[in-house]
């Protein structure tokens, strides 16, 4: 298992920011797309809601999912060390 | 039923998406469900470590609306700007004044009871009214001479 830099930390390390990118790159693009609007862009659901062309729920069944979806690959990146 | 309506609001709570109400269910339900709060804590410490707020930037629109509005005040006569000589002159005067002012109002340092009086009243009136001062130190035995003198 890699040891991931602390929360505290104010910067992201390179190897931090490249393992984002791995991950996000395995998820559906509908799941990155809304992944990186929330945490990335910090749009609202309405905000969200809006660029996506879908309702409120919809935006939070599917933020939902994709965060699910994030952790489990984050956590098989990190269980296989494939960083 | 309750746990799987209240696990999908778990992510809504994080993004404060949530009413009062709402709120206040699934906190009560985060404190009893291990699962859930596991999912909710996990979600916690992802974000904090891969998705930090950026940093804040300078607003190009507030900096352009202040530059506006500095503009504007300095055309309409708010604004003068002056040399700095100019412009240390009357801190200085002020302060040169008010120096003025405190050291006139101050009190007289001689005391309101001259005691000079006093302590010639109480010593031997025969030595000190004749103004005769020792040159040197009096001895032991002139003191107690002096003593041996007063009625």
């Amino acid at each position: 298992m890699r040891v991931i830099s602390a929360p505290h930390d104010p910067t992201l390390t390179q190897e931090d920011t490249d393992l984002i990118k791995r991950v996000l790159s395995c998820l559906s693009p509908e799941y990155r797309m809304i992944l990186t609007l929330r945490e990335i862009q910090g749009f609202s659901y309405q905000e969200i809601a809006a660029v996506m062309h879908c309702s409120l729920d919809s935006v939070k069944a599917r933020l939902r999912r994709a965060r699910q979806d994030f952790e489990e690959k984050l956590r098989h990146f990190l269980g296989s060390g494939n960083v | 039923m309750d746990h799987k309506r209240l696990k999908k609001n778990l992510f809504a709570l994080y993004d404060r998406e949530l009413s009062a109400t709402e709120r206040c269910e699934v906190l009560a339900h985060i404190e009893d469900c291990l699962e859930c709060r596991q999912t909710y804590t996990n979600w916690e410490k992802i974000v904090k470590t891969f998705f930090r707020p950026p940093l804040p930037q300078t607003s190009e629109l507030f900096v352009q609306r202040v530059m506006e509005q500095v503009e504007i005040l300095s055309d309409s006569g708010w604004i003068r700007w002056q040399p700095v000589a100019t412009r240390w002159l009357v801190p200085v005067l002020g302060l040169g004044i008010a120096a003025l002012l405190i050291f006139i109002s101050l009190p007289s340092q001689e005391p309101v009871i001259s005691t000079e009086g006093l302590l010639l009243a109480n010593g031997p009136e025969r030595i000190f009214s004749q103004g005769v001062f020792l040159r040197e130190p009096p001895q032991t035995d002139d003191l107690v001479t002096i003593v041996l003198e007063e009625p």
